[in-house]
């Protein structure tokens, strides 16, 4: 069973910083004069922190503080779903999104940065809730971080460990793994980009609410957007270049620039996982191009080449960011974004997915099997730049994989309750799974999630959360084997 | 890298010579019903396979040395393609296919039980060349090494040929029994088909009728020669099929030990548990579905139709009796993804096979566990006996392989398809040795629309799925043509 105590500290601490953040919304709700909002988000925050402080204050220590594996999943799993409940109050408090199930799926859709929407009509909304929504992907984004470098390897979770095997040897040796440390570095770089993205709207011209509010959705890997049609509202290119550029560095190892800081300057290029980062992304721009020319689909070479671009940087970093309706593309070109789905960024990264150094290992381990089948005695260790891989890592890889093909099968029966066709049912789940934001045909680029019952939404939005949380903290929580006091 | 092609073309002549003899079946049927331009066309087939297979036969000498995985790889690939290629001649020269491609295709769908055709109508083919069809799609059904397992007797190597063309079987049963278990499975096989044959008839079925069906449905193929597969025919005879499409889809050689009065074996076999379960659950779901959402309006025809439905595709056939082009979604997911898990090991069903979703199941299972206790060792078991870390890692590379080539294939179609959803079935459907599907290939599986270098490519994909990939894509990996 949970231990309690230090777990409803930990969901103490959260709630309350969850409260304090929305700080930012209420300051922008004051400039713009939106007093109901600012009256939402009081209410929200004030009750929030206050029960989070006293939940910090009045639950004694215990003596043995160490958490263990079973409470890790279970403060980590609960704190996410805790924090896509009181994000979404000030959306219903506020009349935003009315009813629960939307305000939910939209906030667990900002803080896993994911970007998937119900709104139908964006503009117009108050720019506070709008600033929220996209501030939640900026928090989450960073959440992640911290997730995935200091507290998922306790739980044995593949993503940082995997990194930290990956990038042993010379390059990293000078990189601490202590929590406080890297975490801290991280966020220096995390804020160092988004204020990146942020001068560079605004040199493009923007606004300043339009440049803050997209930093926070591209940093964080999200998509939500202040137009209705997303990036194309801004209809332009160096917009475009910006948050293209913006979305494929975020969608790399952050530990890669915090090397690159620390002086070792080719820290990014040698590494493997980047590499091949870089690759797909190359070559899925220009088959794009080439396809969308070639079919006559686009007249101008220069506007097919803007779009596979945008489009794919977008989708490979899972932001979801809309240039154009990818939609309405040949069908080869759709099935390579169909596989830049599953695929994500890299380990470490505010991008979700499978991540690319798992799509290396499977295809190692395809490798391996291949080369087994005709030299049966042989034994051949996994290595991907130098770095061999422990028959454990491989299990646990393997393992991972059979849980995503299974969780993608379950939510594709459920979705498909609804009146949608296949396509749309398997792409909701892939993209709520790899945290994405739009997905085909119903759910596509110019298409909302309003149309899913409450329900399904629900299910989505818990999907998105264990998506983020590389699957196992949430499935654990719903497993026998997690509550079961003699195991 | 020392292929042995002396004995690998020695097999192949021995096949060919087969092939010869079975060509004898349809040029009989064709010279019964007159069809003279097709009885020229099959022996002129057999006359080919023979003047080849023959010399290969007799000239070269017996090789003492056993052959190695590589060499049965190797002799597969060679033996199918062969086979597929003097098959595809009939609909070649009795001008029903005017391309090349198009005749592999046919060919190929047949031996490999997919049933997917290349004929825009089938209902308006000769006999003779629909006989062909579906018995060479009989013939694939028993796979044509296991069968030569037994003409095999003495040869060395024969043993490895069997664990390449029936997995599964390592698992449970101990390797020395081979040609035991060849004789069983053939006559097994033989057996059901007989008393379907006679069922059939019983149920008003002509024999010509009954003998179509047969092959189709106990080779889990779903090829037919009529406009509409089952759909006209009266609920007898899809029952009927229904019952022989489950069996065929089950591990044979344990069903042939019921006959036999062994049914301790079929009792504690995990896969005999737990498939029949998953297709009842799925038929269940499916039936509720239709219901529920109106598409019928009576349970019985729901029962009727869903419940076909779900075990042509669990058993990986792909025989139809209703329109599923219009059903619920949820419906048409269920039973895609049924596709994929495909029938028990030894048994004519294709896709990934039962014995290895309990394989991957219990190693995901196994991961809940290592991750609460990351200390915990627990084996993973099949039938109470624990596998051991090779097996299990073979077994999950396979699974991620036919992941892969499964996308490979929906990319590569995506080419040549209307919509994605064409591109996602069609891929599934061939992989998985199904034959129909929603979307652009429809019910009946129609691929005349595709290019021939397609239709060469969806060759390849049903071969890979049917010789459970390594034959057809080793070929293609640089570790193949590696000196060790």
């Amino acid at each position: 069973m949970v231990t309690w105590k230090p777990v409803c500290k930990i969901l103490g601490a959260v709630t309350a910083l969850v409260g304090a953040t929305m700080l930012l919304p209420v300051v922008c709700a004051v400039i713009y004069g939106e007093w109901d909002c600012v009256k939402a988000f009081m209410l929200c925050m004030v009750p929030m922190i206050i029960a989070g402080v006293l939940a910090l204050k009045l639950i004694p220590e215990t003596e043995n503080a160490s958490i263990r594996m079973r409470d890790g999943f279970f403060a980590v799993g609960f704190a996410w779903l805790l924090m896509s409940f009181f994000g979404s109050l000030p959306f219903v408090i506020s009349g935003t999104i009315p009813h629960m199930a939307d305000a939910f799926f939209e906030t667990a859709s900002g803080f896993t940065t994911t970007g998937s929407t119900i709104l139908q009509v964006i503009e117009g909304l108050p720019k506070s809730m709008l600033l929220w929504r996209s501030f939640t992907h900026f928090l989450g984004g960073m959440g992640v971080l911290v997730l995935t470098v200091a507290i998922l390897p306790m739980l044995g979770i593949g993503g940082a460990k995997l990194m930290r095997a990956e990038t042993t040897g010379p390059t990293m040796d000078r990189i601490s793994f202590s929590l406080n440390d890297t975490a801290k570095s991280l966020y220096v770089i995390y804020m160092g980009v988004t204020a990146l993205v942020c001068v560079g709207l605004l040199l493009c011209g923007c606004n300043f609410y339009d440049s803050i509010l997209h930093a926070f959705s591209t940093v964080g890997t999200g998509g939500f957007s202040s137009f209705n049609d997303s990036v194309a509202g801004f209809n332009s290119v160096w917009v475009e270049i910006v948050l293209g550029l913006g979305m494929f560095i975020c969608g790399v190892n952050f530990n890669l620039y915090y090397a690159f800081i620390k002086g070792d300057r080719k820290a990014i290029i040698k590494d493997s996982e980047f590499r091949v980062y870089a690759i797909i992304v190359s070559v899925s721009i220009i088959f794009i191009t080439v396809t969308l020319v070639a079919t006559g689909t686009y007249a101008s070479l220069g506007k097919a080449l803007r779009d596979s671009f945008f489009q794919v940087t977008s989708l490979i970093s899972t932001t979801g960011f809309g240039s154009a309706d990818y939609d309405l593309w040949p069908v080869p070109c759709r099935i390579v974004i169909f596989f830049l789905f599953i695929f994500g960024g890299c380990a470490s990264s505010t991008a979700g997915g499978v991540k690319i150094i798992r799509v290396m290992l499977f295809g190692k381990l395809i490798q391996r099997g291949l080369f087994r089948k005709l030299h049966s005695t042989s034994v051949k260790p996994v290595k991907i730049g130098g770095t061999s891989f422990s028959a454990k890592t491989m299990s646990e890889l393997a393992a991972f994989g059979i849980l995503y093909v299974t969780v993608i099968v379950i939510g594709t029966l459920i979705v498909s309750l609804e009146k949608v066709s296949l396509i749309t049912a398997l792409s909701t789940v892939l993209t709520c799974l790899s945290n994405i934001g739009p997905g085909f045909e119903m759910v596509g680029p110019t298409c909302n999630f309003a149309f899913y019952s409450a329900p399904v939404k629900v299910f989505l939005g818990v999907l998105m959360i264990a998506g983020r949380l590389e699957l196992y903290t949430i499935i654990l929580l719903i497993r026998p084997e997690f509550w079961n006091k003699y195991r | 890298m020392n292929t042995k092609y002396k004995a690998i073309f020695r097999i192949t002549g021995l096949v060919l010579c087969i092939q010869a003899m079975v060509l004898a079946v349809p040029a009989a049927s064709a010279l019964y019903w007159g069809e003279l331009r097709c009885l020229v066309s099959f022996l002129i087939s057999a006359a080919i396979s023979l003047a080849i297979g023959l010399p290969l036969r007799l000239c070269l000498k017996e090789e003492k040395d056993t052959l190695t995985t590589r060499d049965a790889l190797i002799t597969i690939l060679f033996v199918w393609v062969c086979i597929t290629l003097d098959s595809a001649l009939p609909y070649l020269m009795s001008g029903h296919h005017t391309s090349f491609a198009s005749a592999l295709f046919e060919s190929v769908s047949s031996w490999t039980t997919t049933g997917a055709t290349a004929f825009p109508n089938v209902a308006a083919l000769p006999q003779s060349i629909s006989l062909w069809r579906n018995f060479s799609q009989w013939l694939g059904g028993a796979g044509i090494l296991v069968m030569l397992t037994l003409l095999l007797r003495g040869m060395g190597g024969s043993s490895t040929l069997m664990k390449l063309e029936a997995p599964g079987i390592v698992m449970s049963e101990n390797s020395g029994r081979y040609l035991v278990l060849a004789k069983k499975l053939a006559i097994t096989y033989v057996v059901l088909s007989g008393i379907q044959f006679i069922l059939l008839l019983l149920g008003g079925c002509g024999p010509f009728d009954a003998m179509i069906i047969t092959f189709s449905s106990c080779a889990t193929g779903g090829a037919t020669c009529y406009h509409s597969s089952l759909v006209s025919f009266s609920p007898y005879v899809q029952l009927v099929s229904a019952v022989f499409m489950i069996l065929s889809s089950m591990n044979l050689v344990l069903i042939g030990g019921v006959f036999l009065g062994e049914t301790e074996k079929m009792k504690n076999s995990s896969e005999t548990k737990l498939y029949p379960m998953v297709m009842a659950v799925a038929a269940v779901v499916v039936i509720a579905d239709l219901r529920l959402t109106g598409t019928y309006e009576t349970l019985s025809e729901a029962i009727r139709y869903g419940g076909f439905q779900t075990v042509s595709f669990a058993s990986t056939c792909g025989l139809y009796n209703a329109n599923f082009e219009n059903w619920p979604t949820l419906c048409k997911s269920i039973l895609s993804f049924m596709t994929f898990a495909g029938g028990c090991s030894m048994s004519t069903s294709g896709a990934i096979k039962i014995f290895r979703i309990i394989i991957l199941i219990k190693l995901l299972k196994r991961s809940f566990t290592t991750r609460l206790h990351p200390t915990a060792v627990k084996a993973v078991t099949l039938n109470g006996k624990a596998l051991s870390a090779q097996v299990t890692n073979s077994v999950v590379s396979f699974f991620f392989t036919y992941m892969v080539v499964f996308l490979a294939g929906v990319f590569i179609i995506s080419f040549e398809s209307p919509d994605m959803q064409s591109a996602f079935t069609s891929a599934a459907s061939l992989l998985n040795n199904i034959g129909a599907g929603f979307g652009a290939m429809g019910a009946n599986g129609c691929y005349a629309e595709y290019g021939p270098f397609m239709k060469i490519f969806m060759c390849l994909l049903m071969l890979a799925g049917r010789l459970e990939l390594y034959p057809v894509i080793l070929p293609f990996t640089g570790t193949f043509y590696k000196k060790q």
